[in-house]
């Protein structure tokens, strides 16, 4: 009983100088105004579409963010109106006006009571591959257990490669996207429902295999969520052989009896400048705060307001490889 | 007589004056103190009639030109009665001085002169009384000499109680800290509360924040001078204390005779062994298993010297400080450690000779290592023949070897040369993680992480004091750097220059120039000291840093009590080293980076203006400072953008900061100390608004209200882009004293923060708040007594 009370009597001390240096700063609401966000991404020969909202104070207790559906919404391409957006409700505004490669694009969001922002940015112009293939498909199984978990499944492991013509007249920002699409057999015997069947879902991790200067390191390889970014710093203006492997966790066993054939998606894109900055440091912001780093500042280009106006266009490359029995897993 | 004639006799006459006056010899020795034989450094040394002196070395040698035949020598120093020593020489001599110490209240100023303050031709440098800051208040009793320095202008702490410092605009690894000439790199205890220098075991403390002289290199904002003692050569003398955090020793005295001296100090903290009881009492009530756990620091240093003659003396010095984790868990067949441990250890041997009187040599060997290890090791099944077990092992530090060899050397009356060189090889051990394993048979032993960097560093230096007159005083100096590394050299010449005018006896314009290079760089995350900061060195990719400093400022004694000092200045900063948004020393993100990818390189600038009233003398002393101040980072160069490469506040750009320090003796029984200090506040990164990341993909599918996982994002308007609250607190200390039979105890209490100011160190959301999210400030330090006991024989 005494060891109990003493134990107590520590615990009732450190909770309490704990709790005595703990106070809550006042902080004045107005060092920091609501901002009205404008995010919009566009790709080339697609409608345009924005969504417009408020940004909330970070300290609010508001669970949702306000959309805003009385703002004026103006498209300029080429420095020339084109047409006001049409509200469809929950902040969104489209037209069908679509954009072509290397078109400027501006946005004007007009508000009554939040003031008027803009954006501009130009779709890039449409990418050139000499070539571009998905060469092998790995089954890998892994198996890993803790102390207190066991996991078995499958990876798949897709070598794939492309040959890209950069633009020599400017600057060039590209990403690399791949998502897989299992199809299942119809008359699969096995009870296990897989909760990813039939879903298409990006890359687990993507590993460039294209060796690269020492100098370049950064350059290829900003690798986030299967995702890869990269510059033309070092190939500008030529044509650049890309290998890369990805790897993707299926979260199904014997992925051979059950599934027939999976199809494997890869999207490469050409970024405008913005709208890379945005992807890198939206991903470094989710991916890379620890508690000893300094917070991630994600980019906007939104004048008098926050939120970005994205655009790309996109070149798709795809194969579906048929899945084999287990002693025959390499395709 | 003819005129002619008459006009011959009084030229002969003149050129034979002239003559005997430019007749000069010259006088040399060293000073010391006359009780402990210590020897004095920077002590003034002042001819009386011609007006020209010069300061003692870091090893109390000085060395003067004055006049054939009759002259008077003054020898001052803080806290010494001034000494005039009339003379009456036809030839070089030598003459050691014992200086004796000022009674209390005993205010005798004649002739006080220091380095740095009207006379000296130094600005931007202060000198701190190691006496004082043992009578003023600090955290949990400690005695702190970068607490002190931190209350100086131009100066600020980190996280409040920690030994960081930020000297006008710099970060916390440009100050270069000398512990007897040999740099050490980590001189934090504790995560920064405590410095790794023992107050008791200190002789000098000289910080230098902008004039740097020429002899010093290898860092931008500051150099910190710690002068060891060299021990007692009269008779065995000790101090020490016990506080509620650690105990401490210092023994000095003389070996056998007066020729050979020793001084060792040693000090550990204790929390570990009075919290071990309570941590196994709650393990075993917790768990079932009793745990050993707990952490604590121990400093030693030792120092001999050994006089062969009046011209040689042999200095060996060491010091070894670490701080120490560990725990020890037993599990049902075998056991869980974790042993982990950071620290300094260094090794000097030191030669100094008189080669002649005008001439003085001091060559060193030294050894610097740095560590930083921890080892995590799981002992599975310890009853099986061969042992189950796996060790994860973390290491990273940095060992040098150096050589010095340094010069004094005195023309003439209107030069003090100081001329040398210093050679380092160094090896970086950047970040190197290993894996042993033994398990079922099959042994795993593999390491990973970046290999060593070993690197050459080269300083050479040359500075002239140069008296151009009564008035005007400069030094000029040189300091050329050369570092090799990865096949990389780069070469740096640094131009040093400061001259003071004497507008009158007791007031001077000064003005200075910097060129500072850096070698070395701590990649730190944080405002607080962790053992996690890495030190990395220049690289092929990773350029020095480089700084350029301005100053100038006026200089009055007032009353022979007070030293006046207004100084303004302004510096720039190169190449500085910042970990970009979102990286840290560990990897918690999906990537594994090297340190090179992780960090990016840009500009830094600060400017503000310093005023210090200090008083040395009398029964009251301590000095009154106030800063303003303005300090701003850029970091735009291509693909290294920082705040999208726009301008933003360094975080330790704080804006006003006050300091009052005061020491009152009332007798010889009790004295007391006060500090208030104030600053406005620190900056940091808020997010203050949240907004949506993406926009609805399909407007016809209503659920999917935020497409891509509903992500949302924290708007920062800019980095540092928040300004904490105001920073202040009152600190007192009461001591009294009392004469023993064997010596003085001493009994303190100090009263950290009394008004109980509630700082803001770290700033957090509450989310969980039932009326919704609140910003919270934790504070470390709110009111804290404490007490400690001491003595002295």
């Amino acid at each position: 009983m005494l060891k109990i009370n003493y134990i107590h009597f520590v615990i009732v001390l450190l909770l309490f100088t704990i709790n005595s240096c703990e106070s809550v700063v006042e902080f004045n609401a107005k060092e920091s105004q609501q901002k009205l966000v404008v995010n919009s991404f566009l790709n080339a020969n697609d409608t345009v579409s924005v969504q417009v909202s408020l940004s909330r104070f970070f300290l609010s207790s508001k669970k949702e963010y306000t959309l805003v559906n009385d703002a004026q919404v103006d498209l300029y391409v080429n420095e020339k109106f084109v047409a006001t957006l049409k509200n469809w409700g929950q902040g969104i505004y489209s037209s069908t006006y679509q954009p072509k490669y290397g078109e400027q694009v501006k946005l004007v969001v007009t508000t009554p009571k939040n003031g008027t922002a803009y954006a501009v940015s130009r779709i890039p112009d449409a990418l050139k591959m000499e070539s571009a293939k998905h060469d092998s498909l790995f089954i890998e199984s892994i198996e890993s257990q803790g102390q207190d978990y066991y996991s078995y499944g499958e990876n798949l492991k897709v070598n794939s490669s492309f040959v890209l013509v950069d633009d020599p007249t400017q600057d060039n920002f590209y990403r690399i996207r791949t998502s897989e699409l299992k199809i299942f057999k119809k008359d699969t015997t096995t009870t296990v429902k897989d909760p990813y069947s039939n879903f298409s879902y990006y890359s687990s991790s993507m590993t460039i295999l294209t060796p690269v200067d020492e100098g370049n390191k950064d350059i290829l390889g900003s690798e986030m969520y299967g995702r890869t970014y990269f510059k033309d710093d070092f190939f500008k203006g030529k044509s650049y052989t890309i290998k890369f492997e990805n790897v993707i966790y299926t979260g199904v066993d014997s992925l051979a009896q059950k599934v027939d054939s999976i199809r494997i998606e890869t999207t490469v894109e050409s970024l405008s400048r913005d709208y890379y900055n945005f992807l890198l440091t939206k991903d470094r912001y989710y991916s890379e705060s620890g508690p000893f780093s300094e917070p991630v500042q994600i980019k906007s280009n939104v004048v008098g307001g926050i939120g970005i106006l994205g655009t790309n266009s996109s070149y798709k490359f795809s194969r579906t490889f048929t899945v084999m029995p287990t002693s025959k897993r390499k395709y | 007589m003819p005129i002619m004639s008459k006009l011959k006799i009084v030229c002969f006459l003149l050129c034979v004056s002239l003559s005997l006056m430019s007749q000069r010899v010259t006088v040399s020795g060293f000073v010391t103190d006359s009780l402990s034989g210590e020897t004095i450094i920077s002590g003034s040394v002042h001819e009386k009639t011609t007006n020209v002196g010069t300061f003692t070395n870091n090893y109390g040698f000085f060395s003067l030109e004055v006049p054939v035949g009759k002259s008077t020598l003054a020898f001052s120093y803080m806290g010494y009665k001034t000494i005039l020593i009339a003379l009456d020489i036809q030839k070089d001599s030598v003459l050691n001085v014992r200086m004796v110490g000022k009674q209390l209240k005993e205010v005798v100023v004649e002739g006080r002169r220091d380095e740095t303050g009207v006379h000296g031709v130094h600005m931007s440098a202060v000198t701190i009384n190691v006496d004082q800051v043992k009578t003023l208040p600090v955290i949990m009793g400690e005695s702190d000499v970068v607490k002190v320095l931190q209350l100086l202008p131009g100066v600020k702490g980190g996280t409040e109680g920690s030994s960081g410092m930020y000297v006008r605009g710099g970060g916390p690894d440009q100050n270069l800290f000398l512990l007897d000439g040999t740099p050490l790199y980590n001189v934090n205890h504790m995560f920064g509360f405590f410095s790794a220098f023992d107050a008791n075991a200190i002789k000098s403390v000289t910080l230098y924040k902008g004039d740097f002289p020429a002899r010093f290199g290898g860092r931008l904002s500051s150099v910190v001078d710690v002068r060891l003692k060299d021990g007692n050569n009269k008779k065995i003398h000790g101090n020490g204390s016990i506080g509620l955090v650690s105990s401490k020793l210092f023994l000095e005295g003389p070996v056998f005779n007066s020729n050979t001296t020793f001084a060792i100090s040693g000090r550990r903290t204790y929390f570990d062994l009075l919290l071990q009881p309570i941590i196994k009492s709650v393990s075993s009530y917790s768990t079932g298993t009793p745990v050993s756990a707990g952490y604590f620091f121990y400093d030693l240093s030792g120092k001999v010297t050994h006089r062969f003659s009046d011209r040689d003396n042999i200095v060996f010095s060491g010091y070894s400080g670490d701080d120490v984790i560990y725990a020890n868990m037993p599990v049902s067949l075998g056991s869980n450690k974790m042993n982990w441990y950071w620290g300094n250890m260094i090794g000097a041997l030191k030669w100094n000779h008189i080669i002649n009187n005008k001439l003085f040599v001091n060559t060193s060997l030294a050894y610097t290592r740095y560590r930083f290890d921890l080892a995590i090791e799981s002992t599975i099944n310890k009853n099986l023949p061969e042992e189950e077990s796996m060790k994860l092992m973390f290491n990273t530090g940095i060992h040098d070897w150096s050589g010095k060899v340094d010069f004094d050397y005195s023309p003439n009356h209107n030069h003090s040369v100081k001329f040398g060189t210093n050679a380092l090889y160094h090896t970086f051990i950047p970040s190197v993680t290993s894996f042993r394993s033994k398990f079922e048979g099959t042994k795993l032993d593999t390491a990973f992480g970046g290999g060593n960097i070993n690197a050459m560093e080269i300083m050479n230096y040359c500075e002239d004091n140069y008296t151009v007159n009564d008035r005007l005083s400069l030094n000029l100096g040189l300091h050329h750097s050369l570092f090799n590394v990865q096949g990389q050299t780069y070469n740096n010449i640094q131009p040093r220059t400061s001259l003071r005018y004497l507008l009158t006896d007791n007031l001077s314009i000064k003005g200075a120039y910097s060129y500072m290079t850096q070698n070395i760089h701590l990649l730190s995350n944080n405002n607080i000291s962790l053992p996690t900061d890495l030190w990395v060195p220049t690289t092929k990719r990773i350029a020095p840093m480089y700084s350029q400093q301005f100053a100038g400022g006026v200089f009055y004694n007032l009353l022979n009590l007070f030293d006046v000092s207004i100084e303004g200045y302004y510096k720039s900063m190169d190449n500085l080293l910042e970990y970009k948004d979102g990286a840290s020393f560990a990897n918690f993100g999906s990537t594994n980076t090297a340190w090179e990818d992780k960090v990016v390189m840009g500009r830094g600038w600060s400017y503000g203006a310093e005023l210090l009233v200090k008083k040395d003398v009398g029964a009251t002393t301590g000095w009154v400072s106030y800063t303003w101040a303005k300090a701003e980072r850029l970091f735009n160069k291509p693909g290294q953008e920082l705040n999208f490469g726009n301008v933003f506040p360094d975080r330790f750009d704080i804006r006003h900061s006050i300091s009052v320090v005061l020491s009152h003796k009332f007798s010889e029984t009790f004295d007391i100390g006060a500090v208030w200090v104030y600053s406005s506040g620190k900056a940091g990164t808020l997010a203050m608004q949240n907004y949506p990341l993406e926009k609805v993909q399909n407007m016809q599918n209503e659920y999917s209200m935020y497409s891509d996982f509903g992500q949302t994002g924290g708007y920062i308007s800019s980095r540092n882009n928040y300004r904490f609250p105001e920073y202040h607190h009152l600190d007192l200390s009461f001591n009294w004293h009392k004469q023993k039979k064997h010596g003085v105890r001493t009994w303190s209490i100090q009263l950290y923060n009394v008004y109980n100011q509630l700082n803001a160190d770290y700033l957090y959301v509450d989310s969980y708040n039932p009326r919704g999210p609140i910003l919270k400030k934790l504070t470390m330090f709110p009111f804290i007594p404490s007490f400690s006991y001491s003595f002295k024989f």
